[in-house]
């Protein structure tokens, strides 16, 4: 055999395995099958298979309540779609809406409770179980019981809304001391200022937009966000040609691209501009008489005159404070005044007194109680009417340094809390933050204890409309996929924590699961028998009469039915105050009108162009919203950015700046660095920057305010000059 | 025969070996059926039932269904034979309404699309065009999972060269489109691809 | 405006330009329903993959009282003379014949970039990094629309998943399958007013037979003769000229932000 291991022998054999080998498939379908595999690559997800099918539930994100038809595969939804809606009146869904189905897999998710501990070297944080976070926080919840003088315990509301902050109300009421939280600012203040208005108390009024033909939005972002763009963006859908907008705005806003009229105002001037077209209306007589006989203080003197406050805004004037051409302004009041049904608009966020012009507007040309314009409406059926309350404070009355144990309810997406002014209401030492949430805290903010609560669409929530609709509305929020073991809401939490420290909470709401609660709230609806139910699946809407029971309307609503309230028959006698209800809400509109007039907005000649913020990737930077939209606000430049100064051509051309220049904008307060870009939408004599760039050349904090798309607002103008920055 | 013609035979024979016997087995794995089924049984004279008294569309028409237990269910709810594959479906799966696990032998990967109604409704391709005489198979076989490709067997053909001798021998996309060529239907990558 | 040269059976896009708000409902409906991957972390508006991108377009001037519009660039579907299918040494591109579409077999591709650097429209999109889903979000991936791998080219194909699908309903119906089906991409399923209007001049589903006839109806570049099969309408002079002539934008970048 030595022969055989010689080296020619083994030369031979090689040669014919190699022989061998080309006439095996082996090399062949080698070759085949790594090229296919290179086309599928093990780390690109694999597609689930299964039929199609759909399941029809509603979009909490917002108070609007959108109806959703969910596109499942086996069990999962793959896409979320608009459904039909005549309780909200529409069939779309926003960006942030389509995809709602993320959130539960959003990469700040958390499954456990968490303690974050200060340490030198930054946060630390420990995995407990959520009994154990109960235990904590039921004895420090305990301690403040027995030892009031600690501090206050309090739960702080993200997005008072419907049962749910109903719930908690009531639950706070059984512990003694025990404080409601909600913002300073949140949805339906432009509605709640027109109850300092009208006469009735208990009456609540909602938009109908479904034969106005005149729209005048102060500044209102029409188009996106929440509130009253969904009840726009219908009428523009439905009926474009009859609906016509006029936008009020400082720069060309998208609202303002697609509105018939854009009329561009100086920062700042818009109550000047309302009360302008509220004298002309006034003195050429095209108020309704009807309304203006209902209005008793539209002549009266006393104690404050309306007609001596408008007088003191002639168009003339008006022209010269807000930049606009006085023929423009006649104009615009003598169409808003004649093209009827009206009605004015303006933001929830905007301030109290251009909020109030705004509705002597709609009162002049007969808005208020009108099918078409300003409807009143009946409030949602409610459990537990007599049960005492805790009643809400604002975050800006608590006291500073007063509380010791803090509840954050961020069940809601948009839970935007300035977290400083949360802090300064904390006492100094020994205080305790317990956050609520489906995420983990964004940079910054310290909480010490994180309870996982469900995300979207993952457990049964109740889904009242937001307050702008023309008719109570009531709608369940149902799970897309089948119940996860873990995680819970805020309220039970709550629940759980004040039953565990002895605080007392009445036996009734002891151990309520969330479709319990539904059922409460389904059976007031029913025992009312008032309204109507539409279903998508065959989109017919029949009345709630003809439902035997409370248990199969339950059971309509689950399987994505709305339930929608009849409407009022309006009544036109009710008296009108154009300057406010009570003599203190009239002084108070009084005077800052005059402190407007004497004071102005004046410019420094040194610093001559107006900062207008704007809320660039507000909802990436300050809600939890799907990553698939950084399609909008990374891949893309569809939105304002940050890091950029946005000009108008002939202002760049002024200073001598081009676009991509890296600039320095100086103001009294500092400066910033931003990169030039011109846009001919931006009004020439302000300057587009983002929130994030206001803090260093910002007087005080710029108040943001957190619905995406929408606006933000600083609390003085802030003027700037910009030069060119060295190399 | 000197010791270098015998080497050389050695090799060639040994790598022949390697490359049509022991290579198969290697690239494949194999992944048994959950559940012993007799097509011939349900196809035969006796039951003489038919492909698509199971094998139905499913809700949304894009594809066509493996049965599920419920088909089964119409007739096993119990105990009909005497098969030990009939006596674990009633105990295993029927009893606990649990659904039976099937493999897929034809599943095409994730780029490919195929509708079935478009071309068994519109087309009338019988089955056994595609998937030979499967409906008259006595046993199931494993399904064989290429450990390089992830393809199945019987996408790839279960000739190890390649080979295709009767239509049903490979579904790969050369098979589908010579047959979308014989009939004038389109080739175009849109057509199948997604 | 040059003759219609587009066969009245196959699909045509038609986007009212001043309908558009600039929300970016189309943009996120588009990926969703694509299968497009959220972002890499240095994913930027050159570099991300957007099949549908709105851009916000600025006049320069007063632009007759619209400054600025927003236009939603989908790939155009080129029916003439497809630069991106002269280019690729792949045969990856191919216009279908009986929809118009043109479709990229992203399996095909190379990841040459040709078609990227021919296309006019900056309608294609290079996948620089692997596409990769937040974990579990995977499962919410569209069944019907293939994801794709680093290194190869994606664009719009008018939704095509959703054509076959729609394909597929038709045949239980037994229609033929020459006949053109009615179908809605997403972004059109999406858009909250109605701006993007889908279907064939044939059916005039949407009125889209119609609008491509009306006198505010323009196609982009239409000098190159690529004949868009997307038209976009818009009442401002201004923005019917850039569309010929490429006027700047707020990014200070030509018409294709």
């Amino acid at each position: 055999m030595s022969s055989a291991l010689s080296r020619r022998n083994i030369l031979k054999l090689a040669g014919g395995s190699a022989l061998g080998f080309l006439l095996s498939p082996m090399p062949w379908k080698m070759l085949d099958d790594i090229s296919i595999w290179t086309q599928n690559w093990s780390w690109i997800p694999k597609l689930r298979r299964g039929p199609v099918t759909h399941k029809y539930t509603s979009c909490t994100l917002c108070p609007n309540a959108c109806r959703v038809n969910a596109r499942m595969i086996s069990e999962t939804p793959v896409s979320l779609w608009g459904a039909p809606d005549p309780c909200v009146g529409h069939s779309y869904l926003c960006s942030v809406g389509l995809a709602g189905h993320h959130l539960a897999y959003h990469p700040s998710r958390v499954r456990n409770a968490h303690r974050f501990t200060a340490t030198e070297n930054g946060i630390s944080s420990e995995q407990l179980s959520v009994e154990d976070a109960i235990a904590h926080i039921a004895k420090i919840l305990h301690n403040i019981h027995v030892r009031p003088e600690e501090g206050e315990f309090a739960l702080f509301d993200c997005r008072p809304h419907g049962m749910v902050s109903d719930i908690q109300q009531i639950f706070l009421s059984h512990v003694l001391g025990a404080r409601y939280i909600v913002p300073d600012h949140h949805e339906g203040r432009f509605m709640r200022a027109l109850m300092e208005m009208t006469e009735d108390p208990g009456q609540s009024y909602g938009l109908d937009f479904s034969r106005t033909r005149t729209l005048l939005s102060f500044g209102v972002s029409l188009f996106e966000g929440w509130g009253i763009s969904p009840l726009v963006v219908e009428q523009f859908r439905s009926r474009r040609e009859e609906f016509n907008i006029i936008q009020i705005d400082h720069h060309q806003s998208s609202s303002s691209i697609v509105a018939d009229t854009h009329i561009a105002i100086k920062p700042g001037t818009e109550m000047a501009l309302a009360l302008g077209l509220a004298h002309v209306i006034v003195g050429e007589r095209l108020y309704d008489p009807a309304s203006a006989a209902r209005a008793v203080d539209l002549k009266r003197n006393k104690p404050f005159s309306f007609m001596d406050l408008t007088r003191r805004f002639p168009p003339g004037r008006v022209a010269s404070v807000t930049g606009i051409p006085e023929d423009v302004i006649v104009r615009t009041a003598r169409e808003f005044a004649s093209n009827r049904p009206a009605t004015a608009i303006a933001d929830d966020f905007a301030p109290a007194e251009l909020i109030h012009s705004v509705w002597i507007l709609n009162h002049l040309v007969g808005a208020t109680g009108k099918n078409g314009s300003v409807v009143q409406k009946r409030p949602l059926p409610q459990p537990w009417k007599g049960a005492h309350r805790t009643p809400p404070t604002r975050l800006r009355n608590v006291p500073d340094h007063s509380l010791r144990l803090l509840m954050i309810d961020a069940s809601a997406a948009d839970t935007t809390v300035s977290w400083p002014d949360l802090r300064r209401k904390m006492r100094a030492e020994n205080a305790t933050i317990v956050l609520c949430s489906p995420y983990r805290p964004k940079r910054g903010e310290s909480v010490d204890y994180l309870i996982p609560i469900h995300a979207p669409y993952e457990t049964v929530r109740a889904n009242p409309s937001g307050e702008y609709v023309a008719t109570s509305a009531f709608q369940i929020s149902t799970p897309l996929w089948s119940k996860s073991e873990e995680g819970c809401e805020t309220w039970q939490i709550l629940q759980r924590v004040v039953s565990a420290s002895d605080a007392m909470t009445k036996e009734e709401f002891a151990q309520l699961e969330p479709e319990e609660l539904l059922r409460l709230q389904c059976d007031a609806i029913f025992n009312s028998k008032r309204g109507t139910i539409h279903h998508p699946n065959n989109d017919e809407t029949i009345p709630l009469g003809s439902v035997l029971s409370s248990g199969d309307f339950y059971a309509t609503l689950m399987e994505g039915a709305a339930w929608s309230d009849d409407g009022v028959a309006t009544s036109t006698n009710g008296r009108l105050f154009l300057m406010g209800k009570s003599t203190s809400s009239a002084q108070r509109f009084a005077e800052s009108v005059l402190a407007f007039d004497n004071a102005g907005i004046d410019s420094n000649p040194s610093f001559p162009l107006l900062v207008v913020p704007v809320g660039e990737d507000v909802a990436a930077r300050f809600g939890h919203v799907s990553p698939i939209l950084s399609k909008i606000y990374q891949e893309s430049d569809l939105k304002p950015r940050s890091r950029f100064a946005y000009l108008h051509h002939e202002t760049a051309r002024r200073f001598k700046l081009a676009a991509e220049q890296r600039v320095i904008i100086h103001s009294p307060h500092g400066a910033t660095e931003a990169i030039v870009r011109c846009d001919s939408s931006v009004r020439p004599d302000t300057v587009q920057l983002s929130v994030s760039q206001l803090d260093a050349i910002s007087p005080t904090r710029p108040r943001i305010i957190n619905s995406y798309g929408g606006r933000v607002y600083t609390d003085q103008p802030i003027f700037v000059r910009i030069e060119r920055a060295r190399s | 025969m000197n010791s270098g013609r015998l080497s050389f035979l050695a090799g060639l024979v040994g790598m022949l070996l390697i490359g049509w016997v022991f290579f198969p087995s290697l690239l494949y794995q194999k992944e048994p059926q959950p559940l012993q089924f007799s097509h011939a049984v349900h196809t035969g004279e006796a039951v003489g039932m038919t492909c698509d008294n199971c094998h139905t569309f499913t809700a949304d028409v894009r594809s066509m269904a493996i049965p599920r237990l419920s088909n089964c269910k119409e007739c096993h709810s119990e105990v009909l034979g005497e098969s030990e594959a009939e006596k674990r479906l009633v105990d295993e799966f029927v009893a606990h309404d649990r659904e039976i696990p099937w493999r897929t032998y034809s599943r095409q990967p994730d780029n490919v699309y195929f509708s079935h109604i478009q071309h068994v409704q519109i087309a009338e391709i019988e089955c056994e065009r595609c998937h030979g005489s499967h409906g008259k198979s006595e046993t199931l076989t494993d399904r064989q999972i290429n450990r390089i490709s992830g393809y199945s067997r019987n996408i790839e053909g279960q000739i190890i060269p390649g080979l295709r001798f009767k239509a049903w021998d490979r579904m790969k996309m050369d098979d589908c489109s010579d047959c979308h060529d014989e009939r004038g239907a389109s080739n175009s990558c849109l057509k199948c691809h997604k | 405006m040059k003759s219609i040269e587009i066969s009245p059976s196959q699909y045509v896009m038609v986007i009212d330009a001043d309908r558009c708000t600039g929300c970016g409902a189309c943009m996120v409906a588009c990926a969703i329903e694509n299968n497009v991957a959220p972002a890499h972390p240095d994913a930027t508006d050159r570099t991300g993959v957007t099949w549908m991108k709105v851009v916000k377009v600025s006049s320069g001037n007063n632009g007759d009282g619209k400054p600025a519009c927003y236009l939603p660039l989908p790939c155009q579907q080129c029916a003439a003379e497809t630069p991106c299918v002269t280019v690729c040494p792949q045969n990856a591109v191919e216009v279908d014949q009986q929809t118009g579409i043109v479709f990229q077999m992203s399996q095909r591709c190379l990841g040459c970039r040709y078609c990227m650097a021919a296309c006019p429209y900056h309608a294609r999109y290079f996948n620089w990094w692997d596409p990769e889903w937040p974990e579990g979000m995977e499962q919410t991936l569209n069944p019907d629309v293939a994801p794709r791998m680093r290194g190869v080219v994606e664009k719009c194909n008018f939704c095509h998943g959703r054509y076959q699908a729609a394909r597929a309903s038709a045949a239980e119906h037994g229609q033929a399958s020459s006949d053109p089906v009615t179908y809605e991409p997403a972004c059109a399923q999406a858009c909250p007013t109605r701006a993007i209007k889908f279907g064939t001049p044939a059916n005039n589903e949407q009125g889209v037979g119609d609008l491509v006839h009306s006198s505010s109806a323009f196609r982009l570049l239409p000098r190159l003769g690529t004949e868009p099969r997307v038209y976009y309408l818009s009442k401002h002079k201004w923005i019917r000229q850039m569309a010929q002539m490429e006027k700047e934008t707020s990014t200070g970048e030509e018409v294709h932000g």
